[in-house]
């Protein structure tokens, strides 16, 4: 018989005494709305100070739409926004088919080497956007490699346009691969029974189905490319950028009402990405989860080379943009003397803060990996778990959302209005790392955000109900079973920040001091002075920074998961 | 029902009383009031989406309700947080802990933590309770969905909670292993004498486990009662589709206890409802097949269309005369068939016992 | 509850800024290869007083102070272009000071008021560097005055900084508006523009642009060009012979400072012949005769070929010419 311990007061039923206030429910209450403030703080708040910004005079008065008026009246800033609109559209008709074929290839045939070419295609997110636009110049410039390649000059828009290429390529590749790689064998095979040839099957069946991941990729490319400046600061000349424009007005002018004016015209075009894509996202998701056969591609020689062949002239194009930079780095004084040196590493003499620089970034990296990969994780935590936070799991989840809106420009503008105000007590914090890290975790909180609420999704939804039933606390359940299943998520998490942190440079420029200079902004610095040999060194670095702890971060998660197959097998 | 009074006098273990719940515009739960006496077995019984995971999450204090009190013993602990209400879960997804041994997840809800070994001997004799002696350090992932199962109760038990829910805890399990861990169920739930309230939507398994069956459709209760009283008086068409097998005949009124359906009259074991036209119940199990034609009040000559054979029971399907259209479905028993043998295309007697036939108003299709 | 908590961390994050006693901070539009050898003999002769650098290009750093006018947060201004300068003196941000060395400055390389609120370090002037050897690949003949750089085979060959970010920019357009006259040098430049490839952020880079043969002719300054020759760049200097424009990098004490002792005494050594010293390093005219030495690089008669150049007159027209320069040459593309 069951003997059952002392616990057990036979007959008192299911209610038992209260004894003091229920912690669980007020901290459920209360530590989603830390987290809501905290985003208030970081995300709205500047946001909102930039818009008052743009209505307001340099005195404070109210002058309405005349900011507007005046950049409407200056051709310059007319023919930016052209520019930028041009410029984002090309880069769009370019990477989304690009982008769709490699995956498309990458999914749909059993070429060889698919796990590398993914990798591969993965690259340029491990560089700052300056990078490859300082690589087309040393290819395309003047003095460059293969400059007979191209009939007119790097600078301008072709330039821009190719640099924008590399840097979107990777986000456009991972909606799209995701986006084939979850449409429905079945309906292929079903198309082939009914005799469809594959030109019939690829668009009756493989494009409808890949269509809300097109229109997201395009959606993605076109922002990232509106809001980018870094290729265009480089390699634009005298094409002019909204993106540009805005850190001119702000750095070069300390016009702040006119960069306010600059910086909405680019969160416009994000905001309506933002809705659109975020409504697609729901559709899809809704369209996914009925499926079921992932495609499984069957070796078809023909098929197969030919995708080979496509792959790895894009993946070649990749990786040269990169080791075109690296290369750079290590050349004594290009095109005169090609001798192999060190001395660009060197940085104590060039602008930009050199190895201080570096460490900075660093630090920013990993405090933004350490302190961003636990928040956001509790913070989805909240949202997507917390019995008691389900008032307020709505609010923090729309507020989880909307950094995706936000151009880190336009993020960086706000925090230079909202944090750098004579009246805001935070002010200390304007111009150090502490600010910069919080920036940065800002900036990318949506992503980070997305990756841990899809983890914890996955998890069973039934286990806080157990945990309240066996009156063990959330906090103890969140530390002895959903962290442990998460990890990879959490590690993945910290991955993005870091590698993200490394290399951003939209938001950071406007919050720099000269002690806490980062090295993907030292990049700009380097480039405006004209030493691009040492931009090239400080890139590499980045990217060989990122790649190490990627790969470093991999193998965590790869010893992680090992220990977890103790507990996953059979 | 006649211990009931005695009970019903005391405040009875757990009581709902006009319980709602709404999503938007949606009701989930519709002024839901019931009673569950200590030591019982109830099963919430109806079709997906009725609201029985609503009603058992609001016993179980995982959501609160719109309107309605929860009470134990009398008090309210509508609001109550789960930690502070006594009762333990399962559900049908098991939601094991992955990470932890059968060991760690049984002895989760054991306090204080440090007492180890005490924790462990109480462990050893759950597994040995719910047949899986020696399964301590195992994980989940290694077990069977009826061995993840047997944990998961294991769990559910070892803070000897005085009252378990159970969310269709056999639902995912294959109809073999189903059925054995639902005798399972029951011998340990009498046993132990806790009182259980469980979910579930398959009827067979209802009326096999429960003590009592609550019938459950779009939010409100349809019948509480026994497996019996539930399967032989079914106190709404829904009651009577949902559970077990029915012939339905169109019927018309012609006098207070009789109807006419077809060219036929049939007689009724009680008064008919208000209404001129009914849908008439029988279940195939009482229609009854005669040896020979005897002219009586229910009886009248079919046609058999066919004979298929199911197992314990052969089941005909049979065409009344002078009821065009209406095909009976009804039951023999073996013992029944060897006395006489039914071929296709024969006419046999066949009569309806009057107490059998319940009339429901027409129209009242749920 | 959490907004006081982030209060008493950010009270703890102001104290803890404000522990370093003597720290100026010093806004520059120095060269970053120059700043350190200064930095370090300063702090040297004065232990006490460490020296935080805000380095930006003439036009940011320019920008920069007068936006914070009112809240400044720079001590000294140490290497800016005088014409800025005077642009702060004339809305009155500077604090007059009148440095030890005084005496012995000459007299055009100081602010005219009495005590001056700025005082010159060195000069610095135009220079062309012209790429020899891909000038020899395109056939370019060298260029000898600024006329001779609107000549059609210079089409799309040339790079200048820009004028409201860098100063070297800056002092070109000022020289050419005050040699040729008004309409005479915004003609020329309407020329120019035509052949010119592109506006860069600094001074410097048209310099390093030539040296690497991005493009043959970069319109830079002498500091430079001399130091990317020195390293073995192809470059020549070319010093046109209508003369050079030039601006004086100078030193100033911002007014409202919290720290003035300390900001004096960085006053002083900027303007001591030991600074001076370390400016001719870089620099061949400096505020303080006799202290240059002559550079092999440059010509003999260089300080002669330095054009009349009138900082206040500079200074008043500073912001009607960069508006002017923007309404005509803002966007390259659209003009072509
Ligand atoms: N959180 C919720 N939000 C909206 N609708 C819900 C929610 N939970 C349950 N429902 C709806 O309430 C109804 C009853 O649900 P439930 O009690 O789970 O049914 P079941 O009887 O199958 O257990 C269903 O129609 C379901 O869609
Ligand atoms: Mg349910």
């Amino acid at each position: 018989m069951l003997n059952m311990p002392a616990r057990r007061t036979d007959g008192a039923g299911p209610a038992r005494p209260a004894s003091g206030p229920d912690l669980e429910a007020l901290l459920g209450r209360i530590l989603p709305l830390v987290w809501v403030a905290a985003l208030l703080l970081a995300i709205a708040f500047p946001l909102m100070a930039m818009l008052g910004r743009a209505f307001l005079a340099a005195d404070g008065g109210f002058v309405g739409l005349a900011h507007f008026a005046e950049v409407a009246g200056s051709p310059g800033l007319v023919r930016a926004a052209l520019n930028s609109f041009a410029v984002s559209a090309a880069a769009t008709l370019v990477v989304v088919p690009l982008a769709f074929g490699f995956a498309f290839a990458l999914t749909r045939t059993a070429t060889w080497g698919r796990g590398v070419f993914r990798q591969v295609a993965l690259l340029p997110l491990l560089a700052p956007s300056l990078m490859p636009a300082i690589s087309l110049v040393y290819l395309f410039g003047n003095q460059g490699l293969l400059k007979d390649w191209v009939g007119g000059s790097v600078y301008g828009f072709w330039g821009v346009l190719a640099g924008e290429v590399f840097y979107t390529f990777p986000h456009a590749f991972l909606i799209l691969a995701t986006a084939l790689a979850a449409s429905d064998a079945r309906l292929a095979e079903a198309a082939r029974v009914l005799g469809a040839g594959p030109v019939r099957r690829f668009f009756s069946v493989t494009l409808p189905a890949a269509r809300y991941g097109l229109v997201s990729a395009a959606l993605v490319v076109f922002t990232l490319v509106v809001t980018d400046f870094g290729v265009p600061k480089v390699v634009g000349g005298d094409f002019n950028v909204l993106a540009v424009e805005a850190f001119k007005q702000v750095i070069g002018q300390q016009n702040f009402e006119r960069g306010a004016v600059v910086g909405l015209m680019l969160l416009v075009p994000a905001l309506l990405t933002f809705g659109v894509e975020r409504r697609l996202a729901r559709r899809q998701a809704a369209a996914l989860s009925a499926r079921a056969v992932p495609f499984a591609p069957s070796r078809r020689r023909g098929v197969d080379l030919a995708a080979f062949a496509g792959l790895t002239l894009v993946s070649f194009a990749i990786v040269s943009l990169l080791a075109v930079g690296v290369a750079a780095s290590l050349l004594a004084y290009w095109p005169y003397d090609l001798s192999f040196t060190l001395a660009h590493y060197d940085f104590s003499g060039v602008d930009g803060g050199g190895w201080s620089a570096y460490v900075n970034s660093l630090t920013l990296a990993t405090a933004s990996a350490l302190v961003g990969a636990p928040l956001v994780f509790l913070g989805a935590y909240w949202t997507e778990k917390l019995k008691a936070a389900a008032g307020v799991a709505p609010v923090l989840r729309a507020f989880a959302l909307l950094p995706m809106a936000v151009p880190g420009l336009v993020l960086g503008l706000g925090y230079v209005f909202f944090f750098n105000h004579p009246a805001n007590p935070l002010r200390g914090l304007y111009g150090g790392m502490a600010l910069m890290a919080v920036c940065t975790v800002a900036h990318f909180y949506t992503t980070a955000h997305l990756t841990a609420a899809t983890a914890l999704k996955q998890l069973d939804a039934e286990f806080e109900a157990v945990a309240a039933s066996l009156k063990v606390p959330f906090w103890v359940t969140l530390y002895r079973v959903t962290l442990p299943v998460c990890t990879p998520a959490l590690i993945d998490v910290a991955r993005f920040f870091f590698v993200s942190a490394m290399t951003t440079v939209s938001a950071l420029i406007f919050l720099y001091s000269p002690d806490s200079s980062v090295a993907a902004v030292a990049l700009v610095t380097m480039d405006d002075a004209g030493d691009t040999a040492a931009a090239a060194a400080m890139a590499t670095l980045i990217v060989a920074t990122s790649a190490a702890v990627s790969l470093a971060l991999s193998a965590l998660e790869g010893a992680v998961s090992r220990r977890k197959a103790r507990w996953k097998s059979r | 029902m006649k211990p009931d009074d005695a009970f019903l006098s005391a405040a009875p273990h757990l009581a709902v009383a006009g319980l709602s719940r709404r999503y938007g515009a949606f009701t989930a739960l519709d002024d839901v009031s019931l009673a569950i006496r200590k030591g019982e077995f109830v099963c919430l019984l109806g079709p997906s989406g009725c609201g029985k995971t609503t009603l058992l999450r609001l016993v179980a204090g995982l959501d609160t309700p719109d309107a309605g009190r929860v009470l134990a013993h009398g008090a309210d602990i509508t609001r109550l947080p789960p930690a502070r209400r006594d009762y333990g879960i399962v559900f049908q997804s098991y939601a094991l802990f992955p990470n932890l041994s059968v060991a760690d997840n049984i002895a989760y809800g054991l306090t204080p933590r440090r007492e180890r070994a005490r924790h462990r001997e109480r462990v050893r004799e759950l597994l040995e309770l719910v047949g899986l002696p020696g399964a301590e350090d195992k994980y989940p992932a290694a077990l069977s969905g009826g061995q993840q199962q047997r944990v998961a109760l294991a769990r559910a038990l070892a803070t000897s909670p005085g009252l378990l829910l159970l969310d269709e805890p056999l639902s995912a399990l294959d109809a073999r292993v189903r059925d054995k861990l639902r005798d399972e169920l029951k011998r340990l739930q009498k046993k132990l004498g806790v009182t259980t309230l469980m979910v579930t939507h398959d009827q067979a398994e209802a009326l096999a486990i429960a003590d009592r069956v609550v019938v459950m459709n779009a939010g409100r209760i349809e019948q509480v009662g026994t497996p019996s009283e539930i399967y032989r008086q079914p106190a709404s068409r829904f009651v009577a589709e949902f559970v077990g097998e029915a012939n339905w005949l169109a019927a018309r009124r012609v006098a207070d206890d009789v109807v006419e359906v077809g060219s036929h009259r049939l007689v009724l074991g009680q008064a008919l409802p208000a209404g001129d036209a009914f849908s008439l119940f029988v279940r195939p199990e009482d229609v009854l097949v005669r040896e020979r034609w005897q002219a009586a009040p229910n009886t009248l000559l079919a046609r058999v269309a066919d004979v298929a054979f199911a197992g314990a029971l052969t089941r005909l399907k049979l065409a009344p005369e002078g009821m065009p259209g209406v095909t009976l479905t009804a039951e023999l028993c073996p013992s029944m068939l060897s006395r006489q043998t039914v071929v296709p295309g024969q006419i046999v007697p066949v009569a309806l016992p009057a107490e059998r036939l319940i009339a429901y108003p027409e129209g009242a299709r749920c | 509850m959490t907004l006081n908590t982030l209060a008493a961390a950010v009270g703890l994050a102001l104290a803890a800024t404000a522990a370093q006693a003597a720290t100026l901070t010093v806004y520059t539009a120095l060269e970053a290869d120059q700043i350190k050898p200064y930095k370090e003999a300063f702090e040297k002769a004065n232990p006490d007083v460490e020296l935080r650098f805000v380095r930006e290009s003439t036009g940011i750093i320019t920008a920069k102070l007068l936006s914070e006018k009112n809240n400044p947060k720079a001590d000294v201004v140490w290497g800016l272009a005088a014409t800025s300068l005077q642009v702060l003196a004339d809305q009155g941000m500077l604090q007059p000071y009148a440095p030890k060395s005084l005496a012995s400055i000459t007299p055009a390389f100081r602010d005219r008021a009495n005590p001056p609120r700025w005082v010159g370090m060195d000069v610095w002037a135009a220079t062309i560097c012209f790429n020899t050897v891909e000038a020899a690949k395109k056939g370019l003949p060298k260029p000898q005055s600024w006329m001779d750089l609107t000549r059609p085979v210079y089409k799309d060959q040339i790079v200048m900084p820009h004028p409201a970010s860098s100063g070297t920019g800056f002092l070109d357009v000022s020289a050419w508006l005050q040699m040729f006259g008004d309409k005479k040098g915004w003609d020329y430049m309407d020329k120019l523009h035509v052949n010119m490839a592109q506006y860069v952020h600094s001074g410097s880079k048209p310099c390093k642009m030539a040296a690497a043969g991005e493009y043959p002719i970069g319109i830079s300054f002498e500091y430079r060009g001399a130091q990317l020759k020195e390293k073995g760049a192809p470059i020549d200097l070319v010093f046109p012979k209508e003369g050079l424009g030039w601006d004086l990098e100078a030193t100033a004490i911002v007014k409202g400072t919290k720290q003035l002792a300390a900001a004096q005494r960085l006053a002083d050594f900027a303007a001591s012949r030991p600074a001076m010293e370390l400016y001719e390093k870089n620099y061949a005219v400096l505020a303080m005769p006799g202290v240059a030495k002559p550079n092999p690089l440059l010509p003999a008669n260089y300080e002669k070929q330095l054009v009349k150049n009138d900082f206040t007159w500079a200074a008043r027209h500073r912001d009607a010419i960069l508006k002017e320069w923007s309404r005509r040459y803002e966007s390259k593309a659209e003009a072509k």
